[in-house]
Order: structure tokens, then C-alpha cells, then sequence
């Protein structure tokens, strides 16, 4: 039963005269991952950027559930169920993670201002984080301070952080770098957990071709900002456009 | 499922340093204390309600504002007008006025949070000098430099608080107030919103916060704070002047702030304190002591940036790791239970 979450029309965005982004269609169905790949400056997490609302695009339309969000605001696209997490994990670095994880549910259950300052400061639901802390194969304590989680667990933890705004989209960038295998299988587990379980629709970033070729359903190559190929893994794998901008081309090709 | 918790010796030690700090205010201080150490801890509460405005555009949204005094007479000057010229009662005066800065800075807060970082900093100077000049210039409102006198004096339920000790303990009440409102606004969403606003933007918007207005709401909300401290002062006092708005006050309640730690209520209580009996307990020193006071500025920020409340909590951290003091909830994958059910482990 999947649905079309995202769709992007003819997205285009330049800085100066640099175009990260050149006439980029798309469309993401929920309950499956979408795998975005290119060489490095192939403006993967610009696209990100462009659809989670960090930057404006020049020309063309994005789409949510129907909506056109083109020119909303990064929160109120949030707001509307748009997940993200990034290259480098964002925490509140002052933070513990308590504080962290319930700025998350303050999204996902939508709590307001005023319940929470009249009513008992609304707790953590402690069931569904244990569910996903597990899939993610790591522990913590509550109270501990951001910091005293390795890299690795950062990234993991900023999966879970995305899942508990209860997104319809998530934006998930390159989630195993930095990672070790073990770690990375977990991120692979979150992510799976998130379309089954949840349905959401995943656009997923990321440089190790295992993860990618494994997981997604439909994959879209990236370079210097235009789309060189959009399909299933073996229709891109076999993409002869594809090879020639990862490996390069043959001088008398 | 069962959350259990469990608090370490050490919160016990705080609540009761708490405990402490407050009875010695509420009757040591007003029993033992002559008249001049009263009015000068007075002064140094009233200093505290606007520094809890700091607290929270400082410590919990992470913008440096300066525009504190500008609040405070304007809250200050309002009640003062509200209470002589209209005959309003000066409690219901205090209130009122402190609504009508909150409303003034959202207004000015709408335009000053379009700047960035420094620049919303050097405006927040440039809005401190405005004020003073239209305070002291302003002469049929504001009498200008010599000031508005014979206000009337704190009045609860018919009740006039002439004396300096009745008077202090009202602003003992009202400190109690605002610190219980300023520890609350932190476990709200909208606190939380300004945490992150303060330590990662990029991640806040992507969390659904409007950044904009957090940090307007923010400022509002330190300028209530602002507000209040200003009409208490005017009550107090039964005078106010312009002079009483300057740079250098918003200057000192700066460094009162970042004394005693900007990310607790607490300790900006601290360094009120300190700021204003400082210079009393270092009269010997007479021409020295600024030279003693800004040493001590340098010193401060080098050697604890988080000012003395930061001292404190680090030191709680490194002893509840070594005696495994604290509440501690597990999540996630625990040795022991790895096979069971969600739960919950406490390690005390």
C-alpha cells in the first residue's frame, strides 16, 4: 500500500554560477527507500537541503503528500512530517539526551506549549525508544550527557531522533560513514524497521554501494547536479553513464 | 513497565543548600542586617529578576542582549506613571507595566531578531543608548535628570509596605516567583525550543521550530523579567531617575550573570549577590577596586566560563561517576537483562 510521498519537478538551484542542481524530477513512495548516489559534489545533500527547506530552489516545484511545499519554511515542512539527519550528527551539545530525544516528541506528539506548562513536564515514551535503541544495538543512559556517545552512536541516535517525529519522509544522509559493519548493519535495520513498521518513505545518501544495492527499491545517480539515472539497482548498476562517472571513461570510449 | 528513580545524595545536598540559602534571606538577613546591608541586598535582588532576563535570552536561547536596562526602565518609568498620575494601586501597577514591556520588546524583539549573532548584540547597545537618551530628555514623563520622587510605596491589599524590611520581603517573594517561572520555562517545550536554538539551529528547524520566533518570544520573555525588576526598583526606591537606565548597569548585570552561570537560575543568584557585595566588602581597598573588579572579569572568563554554578555541576559530574551517584536510565541493549522484555534497569 504505498504512496507517493515526494515528488519533485524540475528542481533547479545554483549558487553563483556553481549549478548544484539542474532540472532534477523525482518521485518517492512511502514504505521504501530511495537511494540518491553520485560522485563527491554531485549535489546530493544540496537536494537535502532543498527538500527538508534549508535552502530555497531557483525554479521548480516539491511536492508532499500533494501539497506544494516550494516555498514553506524548513520548520513548517517538519512540521509536516519531513525527517532528517545529517552528514555530521546536530545535537544540543548542552544538552543530555533526554532533552534530545524529547525535542523530537515534542514534534512527533505535537505537545504544546501550554500542556507542558500547566501539566506534569510530559515524560519520554521509554517503550518505543527501548524498541528502536535495540534495533540500533547500542545503550545509553538518559541522563548522560550527549558527548558520551561515540560517532558512530551519535549517527544511530539521530536515526532514532528522526523516527520519533513520526515523519512521513525521511531525509537520511550518508548514515554509514564513520560507521563500523556492525554499526552499519544497524543502521540498515533502523531504516528497514522505519518502512515496515512505520511506512515512511526514505531518501537515503550514501557512498557504501553494499548498503545501497541491498536496500533500496529505486536508486537515482547524481552529477554535477543532474539526473544521470533513475531506476531499479540492476537497471542503474548496468548504467553505462553511471560507470563512466564513478570510474571514468576510456580515453578512445 | 517501571521507571524507577533514584536520587543521589548529592540532589539532596543542593535542595538543601536551597533550603538554606532561602531561610538565611527570609530571616536571618532581615533580623540581623542593619538598614544599609538591607537596601544594598534589596538592590541586589531587584538586580536578580532583570538577571533572570539575561538567564534567558543568554543562557537558554544563546543571544547576547544588553537591552535589559532598556526594559527595566520602561517597565520602571510605566509603573511609576501608572501608579503617581493615574492613582493605580502599585502592586496592580507593577503588573500591568510588566505586560506592557513584554508587548514592547515582542515589537522591538520582531524587528532586532531579523540581525544575526554580533549584530543583533550591537543593535541591542545601540537600543540601550536610545532609551537613556529618551529617558533623560523625555523631562514632562520621565522628569529626566531629576527623576520622578514620591512614588507610592508597595501596597497589598490596602496595606502600604513602608518599612525597608516589609519591602524586602515582597521582593523575596517576587525572586521566588520568577526563579520557580524561569526553572519551569526550561522543562517546556518552548524551553526546549530555545535550547536548540541556541546550540544548533539547523537542527532546530529541522525539529519544527520556528527560530524566529522562538528567539522572539525569548527576548520577550527576558524583557518581563526586565520589566518586573524595573517597577520593583521604582517602588522600592519611591524614586526613579534616568540614570538609573545606564550602559553601565546592563554592563554589570552581564557580568552578574555569566559570575554565577548563565545556564542556571541559581547561580545567576550568585553572582547578584556577589557583584553587589563586592564592592562593599572591598571598601578597604578604596581606588583599587576597579582595578580589582575587572582583573577579576578577565580571571572569571578564562578560568570558568561557565561561571560558578558551572564549577559546581562539573564537580557534582565527576563525583556521582565516581560513587555511581545519580539517577540513571538505561535504554537500549543491557548485559544482564539482553534477553528480556523492554525495561529498565536503575544502576544507583
Amino acid at each position: 500500500m504505498s504512496q507517493l510521498v515526494l515528488k519533485l519537478t524540475d528542481v533547479n538551484k545554483s549558487f553563483g554560477g556553481v549549478v548544484v542542481a539542474k532540472n532534477v524530477s523525482c518521485e518517492v513512495q512511502s514504505g521504501s527507500i530511495f537511494g540518491l548516489i553520485g560522485p563527491n559534489g554531485a549535489g546530493k545533500t544540496t537536494l537535502l537541503n532543498l527538500i527538508s527547506g534549508i535552502y530555497d530552489v531557483d525554479s521548480g516545484k516539491i511536492e508532499f503528500c500533494g501539497q506544494d511545499i516550494t516555498k514553506s519554511p524548513a520548520h513548517y515542512r517538519a512540521r509536516l512530517g519531513i525527517g532528517r539527519t545529517f552528514q555530521t550528527p546536530r545535537f544540543l551539545t548542552r544538552a543530555n539526551i533526554e532533552e534530545n530525544l524529547m525535542l523530537a516528541t515534542d514534534l512527533g506528539d505535537k505537545n504544546s506549549f501550554l500542556g507542558s506548562l500547566t501539566g506534569r513536564a510530559k515524560e519520554l515514551d521509554i517503550g518505543e525508544l527501548q524498541t528502536l535503541t535495540r534495533i540500533a544495538g547500542f545503550s545509553f543512559n538518559l541522563e548522560d550527557d550527549i558527548s558520551s556517545l561515540t560517532f558512530g552512536q551519535q549517527k544511530l541516535l539521530e536515526i532514532i531522533r528522526a523516527i520519533l517525529t513520526k515523519p512521513k519522509l525521511m531525509l537520511v544522509d550518508e548514515p554509514a560513514a564513520g560507521l563500523n559493519n556492525a554499526e552499519m548493519q544497524n543502521a540498515i535495520a533502523l531504516l528497514e524497521w522505519a518502512i515496515k513498521q512505520r511506512d515512511i518513505g526514505v531518501i537515503l545518501i550514501e557512498h557504501s554501494m553494499d548498503m545501497i544495492m541491498s536496500v533500496c527499491s529505486r536508486i537515482m545517480v547524481l552529477n554535477f547536479g543532474s539526473v544521470i539515472a533513475n531506476g531499479d539497482p540492476e537497471e542503474v548498476a548496468a548504467n553505462d553513464e553511471v560507470i563512466a562517472a564513478y570510474l571514468g571513461r576510456d580515453a578512445d570510449a | 513497565m517501571k521507571k524507577l528513580t533514584k536520587n543521589a545524595p548529592l540532589s539532596y545536598i543542593k535542595l538543601g543548600m536551597m533550603l538554606a540559602v532561602i531561610i538565611v534571606m527570609a530571616v536571618i538577613v532581615p533580623v540581623t542586617s542593619r538598614v544599609y546591608t538591607l537596601t544594598v541586598i534589596s538592590g541586589a535582588l531587584i538586580y536578580f529578576v532583570a538577571c533572570l532576563g539575561n538567564y534567558v535570552i543568554l543562557g537558554m536561547c544563546g543571544m547576547v542582549s544588553f537591552a535589559s536596562v532598556t526594559f527595566m526602565g520602561i517597565g520602571g518609568y510605566a509603573s511609576a506613571l501608572l501608579s503617581s498620575r493615574l492613582g493605580i494601586n502599585s502592586i496592580v501597577a507593577m503588573l500591568l507595566s510588566t505586560i506592557l514591556t513584554m508587548i514592547v520588546a515582542l515589537l522591538i524583539g520582531m524587528i532586532l531578531m531579523r540581525l544575526k549573532g554580533t549584530f543583533f548584540t550591537f543593535s541591542t547597545v545601540a537600543l540601550v543608548q536610545i532609551s537613556y537618551s529618551i529617558f533623560n530628555s523625555w523631562k514632562e514623563v520621565t522628569g529626566g535628570p531629576n527623576g520622578l520622587a514620591n512614588l507610592p510605596p508597595f501596597e497589598i491589599f490596602g496595606i502600604s509596605l513602608s518599612s525597608y524590611k516589609q519591602s524586602y520581603i515582597l521582593l523575596l517573594v517576587f525572586c521566588v516567583i520568577c526563579v520557580l517561572l524561569a526553572l519551569k520555562l526550561r522543562k517546556t517545550t518552548l524551553g526546549r525550543a530555545m535550547n536548540s536554538v541556541r546550540d544548533n539551529e539547523i537542527a532546530a528547524k529541522t525539529m519544527g521550530i520556528n527560530v524566529y520566533w522562538t528567539k522572539v518570544i525569548a527576548f520577550a520573555i527576558a524583557a518581563m523579567f526586565a520589566g518586573l525588576a524595573g517597577a520593583l526598583m521604582v517602588h522600592y526606591n519611591h524614586f526613579v531617575v534616568s540614570t538609573y537606565f545606564t550602559f553601565d548597569i546592563s554592563t554589570k548585570m552581564i557580568i552578574m550573570t555569566m559570575l554565577g552561570g548563565v545556564d542556571n537560575p541559581i547561580g545567576v543568584f550568585l553572582g547578584a549577590i556577589l557583584i553587589t557585595m563586592l564592592p562593599e566588602w572591598l571598601k578597604p581597598l578604596q581606588e583599587y577596586i576597579r582595578l580589582v573588579y575587572g582583573v577579576g572579569v578577565m580571571l572569571l572568563m578564562v578560568f570558568m566560563p561557565q561561571g560558578i554554578w558551572g564549577v559546581i555541576e562539573s564537580t557534582e559530574k565527576k563525583l556521582s561517576r565516581k560513587f555511581k551517584w545519580g539517577k540513571k536510565t538505561v535504554i537500549g541493549v543491557d548485559d544482564k537483562n539482553a534477553q528480556g522484555g523492554p525495561n529498565v534497569t536503575v544502576s544507583a
